[in-house]
């Protein structure tokens, strides 16, 4: 838990407050993101709960400890920390790099080399091919995956992150946001995050707050952000685009398709004529692990021939996604590929159904129907 | 004695002069490291970091002055023999290591630095598992030079009694012997492309891992 109480900060006297006068409580096991336009005092918000920069006015309490009454070196070694710039130490490898808090912790070789390895893994590093690198033979993704699992190597209930994936291209920041989410979902820590990217605060956070000059001007869930947005900067600052950022609140198990059959490999064709018969149009092929194989289009091939060697009809999706996807995900596949249909799978490639384009549309319609901003969708 | 060969003055007198040259050089730069090094360090802590570029110049005017200015100056301060020698060559060995500790740790990317408190280093641990390795390559190119610097100025120390490859120069010189001279000069020179190619291959060897980037 962190609690700031009337915290301000003035770099100098003459100059406006960096911060000022502001009051957040982010809860136990929830991410809080902060968000604003450069300048506003995110980072120097976040240097003062681990104590980097020193408060000029307030309270800021970590689990319910006063951090000024706290020896600064031990309170950082109990607060993960993720800079803006990663700032991984370059003559150290990223095993070392990894272990360098449960060093300064003292823990036995034996568990620093266990936990720095199972971090590497956590953060999708294969340790046999990454623990001996050197921070300059990492790519940008990489070396945010092992800032990452720097800050969460002693298992700090707590963790900062400021921009932790602003150094990499939209296609990586995605990937590292979903995998983030997921290890969250498992860790439960109490999370201060900083961008100064809407989208990005959308998906990550619990709660949002939004910070101009300093001033913290709403606090809030995402939802209430974008659908209550307190004044005009918020409005301004979420932009015109809001209904469309909906669709990165909302995951593609809110409106998976599942009733098409699924058929295996080995089915007989009899079964397939029967549900051509039936009307159906689509049926979806499984193997025996239940992962995805293809689709067939049943009417076509009834039509014209008959189905005795049906498994050679089987056509490819041409893209799926991750059950963890949101709506958007699922959209800009949709344009990218140029289908209506996309088959969802589970991160061992499990098929869990189908999201639709049409669908997407009307959840979107139904959900927020009282809500003008909604013929900005499907209008 | 005029008669002497080249071969032999190199088997027979050299060797003691050279060892006696080494010695000067390495007492005098290891002290130099010694001084250098801390108060370079010393420079780049907070409460002394306004004062660093003051204290760089007064250094870099003090190494405008010429070796045999210097020679003389302690000659007149310290006296002849081995102690004034070893003074003044240290002297002259500082600048270029504390100009290289001081510019070494300041070059630092910030973010690595406030990585290292952030994860929860004290002061000491940023310096001794961040700052010192990460400016080492610097500082030994600082060393480098002045190992460098050194190992020629010592030749002229011997105006001061310092012995060493200088005598043989100066005793070619003084007796009319060329080709004391020449070995002198040329063990001189060997010895400060030795150094220097000790230092640059040690370097090579310590950073060969990692960059800064
Ligand atoms: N060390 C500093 N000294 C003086 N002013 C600073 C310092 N760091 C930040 N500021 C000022 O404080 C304000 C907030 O900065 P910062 O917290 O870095 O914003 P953000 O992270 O939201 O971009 C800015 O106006 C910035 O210029
Ligand atoms: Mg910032």
């Amino acid at each position: 838990m962190i609690r700031l109480k009337n915290v301000s900060k003035y770099y100098k006297k003459k100059e406006g407050a960096a911060v000022s006068n502001l009051n957040l409580h982010v809860e136990e096991g929830k991410i809080c993101v902060m968000v604003g336009p450069s300048g506003c005092g995110k980072t120097t918000t976040l240097k003062m709960i681990n104590r980097i920069i020193e408060p000029s006015d307030g309270n800021i309490y970590v689990n319910d400890k006063n951090v000024m009454e706290q020896n600064p070196n031990e309170l950082r070694l109990k607060i993960g920390y993720v800079i803006q710039k990663i700032g991984l130490f370059p003559h150290y490898t990223v095993y070392e790099n990894v272990a360098t808090v449960p060093k300064l912790l003292g823990w036995k070789e034996e568990k620093i080399r266990n936990r720095a390895n199972e971090l590497l893994k956590i953060v999708g590093l294969s340790p046999q091919e990454y623990a001996k690198k050197y921070p300059n033979q990492l790519s940008g993704g990489q070396k945010q995956r092992v800032g990452v699992a720097r800050a969460m190597a002693a298992n700090p209930p707590v963790m900062l992150m400021d921009e932790p994936f602003g150094a990499v291209d939209p296609i990586t920041r995605n990937q590292l946001q979903n995998e983030f989410l997921k290890i969250q979902k498992k860790m439960k820590k109490t999370i201060c995050f900083v961008t100064h990217d809407i989208d990005e605060a959308i998906k990550m956070g619990d709660k949002i707050a939004i910070m101009c000059d300093g001033k913290l001007v709403q606090y809030d869930t995402p939802e209430n952000i974008l659908f209550s947005p307190k004044n005009e900067f918020v409005e301004e600052f979420v932009g015109s685009d809001r209904a469309l950022k909906v669709l990165n609140l909302l995951k593609v198990d809110t409106i998976l398709d599942t009733s098409l059959p699924k058929i295996s490999i080995d089915t007989d064709s009899d079964v397939l004529k029967k549900l051509a018969l039936k009307g159906q149009d689509h049926v979806v092929v499984l193997d025996d692990e239940e992962k995805l194989v293809g689709y067939i289009k049943l009417r076509k091939i009834v039509e014209r021939r008959s189905l005795e060697k049906w498994d050679k009809y089987i056509k490819r999706y041409v893209s799926t996604i991750d059950e963890d996807s949101s709506l958007k995900n699922a959209m800009v596949s949709m344009l990218q590929f140029d289908v209506f249909n996309i088959p969802v799978i589970s991160e061992n490639g499990v098929y869990k159904g189908i999201v639709n384009f049409n669908m997407i549309k009307s959840y979107i319609s139904e959900e927020y129907e009282t809500n003008n901003i909604v013929d900005k969708v499907v209008g | 004695m005029e008669t002497i060969s080249i071969f032999d003055i190199l088997t027979k007198e050299a060797p003691e002069h050279i060892l006696q040259h080494l010695k000067l050089v390495l007492i005098s730069l290891n002290i130099a490291i010694l001084i250098a090094v801390p108060t370079g360090v010393l420079l780049t802590r907070k409460s002394f970091k306004k004062y660093s570029s003051k204290v760089i110049a007064v250094l870099n005017t003090a190494q405008g002055v010429p070796s045999l200015a210097i020679v003389a100056i302690f000659l007149n301060i310290l006296g002849i023999g081995i102690v004034p020698s070893i003074v003044a060559l240290t002297l002259y060995g500082l600048l270029p290591i504390a100009q290289n500790t001081v510019a070494g740790i300041n070059n630092i990317n910030y973010e690595v630095i406030e990585a290292a408190k952030g994860v929860g280093m004290s002061d000491k641990q940023v310096l001794y598992k961040i700052e010192l390795p990460l400016a080492l390559p610097i500082i030994i190119a600082g060393i480098q030079t002045s190992s460098v610097l050194i190992v020629g100025t010592a030749a002229i120390a011997e105006l001061i009694g310092a012995g060493g490859l200088g005598r043989m120069i100066f005793l070619g010189i003084t007796h009319f012997l060329p080709k004391y001279t020449l070995v002198g000069a040329l063990l001189c020179a060997v010895m400060a492309i030795i150094f220097d190619q000790f230092f640059r291959i040690l370097n090579i060897k310590l950073t060969r891992n990692y960059k800064q980037t």
